[in-house]
């Protein structure tokens, strides 16, 4: 076991000096000076020469790197070319933002998935599996930024309208008159059309300003994870242990939870390992659409602006944090099936 | 059931109560305001982002001079000035009374610095040129300043009106970058980086305060994003709104005001002038002549922008209508490029950079220039990579790009600019254009400079850019046009 972790840790460390290289290298072989982009395309050259000078960009590239490095092993992730402040202030406030979504997203994911890929295997070939499975389906093929856009006007433009339609007559008048009180509910509820306050403007404002990007995230994500639930079911179902169990008498439903449930979480915790990385550091679309400052379009920003030393960080951070969460899955597994605890 | 949903229905009767209790009758005295760029920066003296001096100028820092909604100068920090006979010597008189946000006084010794600073050999002043010709700047007392040129500066009253100009603190110029400390009547008070910054009334402002105890700026670049903040009202002012498409449906609801109003946007096809066979004059004349602005200008804007014929914003006073010498004749321009010995067309690349004109107007260019036997190989860019290739290495046939500086015509006469454009005529005409300073014989020698780069057919001038300012129709005294590119907030208010 601590062998284990232990090369996990070195395994890791590896990846990340590789990936440190390959970031700086491709950014320094992208065409683009920073001092330029800042200083834009009327200012003279000596101006440009001296915001370079300021940036510390005239280094040779290997010092560059190597400072970079040092700098980050120490903890000091150096300051923004862009923003002159340092990195590690603008990463701890993305961070602030992508990982409370992030878990948001994926608790609503799997309680959205596992009860459904319960319920369809459950129901194996009847009509409410397949009914699920399609929605499922549906849900997969629905492109995040298209349903985000959906969430927003049903959640905080359609109130503001319905209003209005609800005074006249005829269907839609009608319509709108039915469902007015929920209009009125979302209404008061006001959830906001994009924007993050920041939690110091108290965490139910910063919490409302997560929830619909939060389902534009976990929808797409419940509906992979919920086939995925029914599909590692089935193929537990199938097994001769659970012959036993129903031969000696156990309902269908307790033996589903009892035995076979938790035989087919490895391959669920492997998706939701990796969907978890996933939602952490690529959420740009969903970011943009809902202008979260989180990582994913701070990274986006950064490349765009060719700042080296924000991007470096981040892609870094998300390294470890990649790392981290395939290490936590391995140690799930570990608890889920107690086949793996047995030395070698 | 039936309880839950009662319980459910005296609840919601509750909420709504208090909902419709907190909507009370008083002016607001907060403004949301949505951007599209996020400032790299919030000093304005050390970058060149427009984003910038978006959020900053007129409201959180001043000049000497300030331009005005309609591209006059008029003063600023400055309250009367006199300029010698021979326009050497300019002699300022400052307001007096005026503190920095962090309470430090504003004297003579501020603006000797400040210009200082801009001209000195280290600095990062993304328009150096502005203070061209400036020999020295002596403080006389704290009120009273003198700036000496080396040669006449027509134009220095409207230079020291810039965003690159304003006076700062020697005390905070370094901090400016992130807490910009100005005179202005906004004070700034916080920023979250990739989504807000927001700036509070100046109590203790010198001149006429600001309505408005708090105005919020808020990044949002994603065109689908911004119609839903502004229809849900959690914006409530877009003055460049980043969709030209979703103008239409903000036009036909009362709730909002749309005013599509100029800006220093000239949209061009620029064009490698050096590159064979852009170097040849009738090559260029072709182009002239095959474009069709208004197809572009419908076809890429939705119908906003004016076309132009010239590198000159046509709400300029000094502007030439120039639309007569290369009217579009498609045959003429076959011909031309005949003489030029292209009787069956050539290929070109035509570069475009990241932005909806350049990347929407590209495509319709190139099927204009089809017509005449010119294909263009469409190569997208970003904007990195078209500053690194286009701009600095001039490894290009045509892109299209706009630029919004104000009144900056004189780009065609810079020495290895990536238009590769020479004309001695043309240096001339501006060198003595920049010892004028009668504002007749400016206007002029202006007229001559824009017939000069359009007989030459220097570039394929395309539209000027338009700029559709949205918002709540209960704000009030807000920009319409642009002539520089500034959000000015001091006269924002809410109708009572």
């Amino acid at each position: 076991m601590f062998n284990f972790v232990l090369t996990r840790f070195g395994l890791g460390a590896l990846t990340l000096f590789l990936a440190s290289i390959i970031v700086f290298v491709v950014m320094n072989v992208l065409p683009g000076d920073p001092a330029r982009l800042m200083m834009g395309i009327s200012a003279t050259e000596d101006a440009v020469q001296a915001m370079r000078e300021q940036l510390g960009l005239n280094a040779p590239i290997f010092d560059q790197y190597v400072s970079w490095l040092a700098g980050f092993l120490t903890g000091n992730m150096g300051r923004s070319y862009t923003y002159s402040v340092p990195v590690s202030e603008l990463v701890s406030g993305a961070v602030s933002v992508s990982l409370p979504l992030a878990v948001m997203a994926l608790i609503l994911s799997t309680a959205i998935a596992i009860p459904t890929g319960l319920f369809a295997a459950s129901r194996h070939g009847k009509t409410a599996d397949s009914m699920s499975m399609g929605i499922a389906q549906i849900g997969i093929a629905i492109p995040n930024f298209w349903f985000a856009i959906l969430l927003v006007y049903a959640f905080v433009l359609l109130p503001f309208q319905a209003q209005a339609w609800a005074n006249q007559s005829g269907f839609w008048g009608a319509v709108a008159t039915v469902f007015s009180p929920v209009f009125k509910f979302f209404q008061w509820l006001k959830l906001p059309a994009g924007g993050f306050p920041g939690w110091e403007a108290g965490f139910i404002p910063a919490l409302k300003a997560l929830i619909l990007p939060a389902i534009a995230l976990a929808v797409p994500q419940a509906a992979i994870l919920a086939r995925v639930t029914r599909s590692a079911l089935l193929e537990v179902l199938s097994e001769d242990y659970i012959r036993t169990a129903r031969a000696k008498g156990l309902p269908r439903n307790l033996v589903i939870r009892r035995h076979a449930l938790q035989n087919a979480l490895i391959p669920v915790l492997t998706i939701l390992g990796l969907q978890f990385s996933f939602l952490l550091s690529g959420t740009i679309i969903i970011e943009n659409m809902f202008y979260l400052p989180g990582l994913g379009r701070m990274v986006f920003q950064a490349i765009t602006q060719r700042d080296l030393i924000v991007v470096q960080s981040v892609v870094m951070l998300l390294v470890v944090a990649v790392i981290v969460m395939n290490l936590l899955v391995d140690l799930l597994y570990v608890v889920a099936d107690p086949r793996l605890r047995r030395p070698n | 059931m039936t309880l839950t949903h009662a319980k459910f229905a005296v609840l919601l009767a509750a909420s709504l109560s208090a909902f419709s209790l907190s909507a009370s009758a008083a002016a607001r005295t907060d403004l949301v305001i949505g951007i599209a760029l996020e400032p790299p920066s919030l000093d304005p003296t050390a970058g060149a982002a427009a984003a910038i001096d978006e959020v900053t100028y007129a409201n959180v820092f001043e000049g000497l001079t300030r331009i005005n909604q309609n591209g006059e100068v008029v003063p600023g920090l400055a309250k009367t000035w006199t300029i010698s006979a021979d326009g050497l010597t300019y002699t300022f008189n400052l307001h007096t009374g005026v503190k920095f946000h962090d309470g430090a006084d504003f004297s003579a010794e501020d603006v000797k610095y400040s210009i200082d600073r801009a001209m000195a050999a280290d600095s990062t002043n993304a328009q150096k040129t502005l203070f061209d010709g400036i020999g020295s700047v002596s403080v006389v007392d704290a009120a009273t300043l003198t700036i000496t040129l080396s040669r006449p500066v027509g134009s220095l009253l409207y230079n020291l009106g810039w965003g690159d100009a304003v006076i700062v603190d020697a005390a905070s110029a370094a901090t400016n970058k992130e807490k910009p400390v100005g005179t202005g009547p906004f004070k700034f008070e916080n920023w979250a980086k990739g989504s807000a910054i927001t700036l509070v009334k100046n109590p203790a402002y010198w001149g006429t305060p600001a309505m408005l105890d708090k105005v919020q700026f808020r990044i949002i670049a994603d065109p689908a994003a911004a119609t839903a903040a502004l229809l849900s009202g959690d914006v409530q002012v877009f003055p460049n709104f980043p969709a030209p498409e979703a103008v239409p449906q903000f036009q036909a609801d009362t709730r909002f005001t749309v005013s599509i109003g100029t800006t220093e946007g000239e949209t061009i096809l620029s064009t490698n002038n050096k590159k064979p066979p852009f170097d040849n004059l009738k090559v260029r004349q072709a182009i002239a002549m095959t474009l069709d602005r208004q197809a572009v200008i419908d076809g890429a804007m939705f119908g906003q922008g004016i076309p132009i014929y010239t590198h000159f914003a046509p709400h300029n006073p000094a502007y030439v209508d120039l639309s007569a010498v290369y009217p579009r004749d498609v045959v003429k321009a076959k011909a031309l490029l005949a003489e030029a010995g292209f009787s069956t067309g050539f290929k070109a690349t035509l570069k475009l950079p990241p932005v909806t004109y350049a990347r929407r107007g590209g495509e319709i260019i190139a099927a204009q220039m089809r017509e005449i036997g010119i294909e263009l190989e469409i190569i997208p860019v970003e904007w990195a990579q078209w500053i690194e290739q286009v701009f600095t290495n001039k490894d290009y046939d045509l892109t299209i790009v706009s630029h919004t500086e104000p009144n900056d015509i004189n780009i065609y006469g810079r020495k290895d600019y990536y238009f590769q454009y020479t004309n001695a005529k043309f240096d001339e005409t501006m060198a003595k254009l920049d010892v004028t300073a009668d504002p007749a014989a400016r206007i002029a020698l202006l007229g001559d400079a824009q017939k000069l780069i359009t007989e030459d057919a220097v570039n394929g001038f395309i539209f000027q850019l338009a700029q559709s300012g949205i918002h709540d129709a209960k704000v009030m005294g807000l920009w319409e046009n642009a002539p520089i590119q500034a959000i000015d907030l001091t006269a924002a208010h809410w109708m009572e």
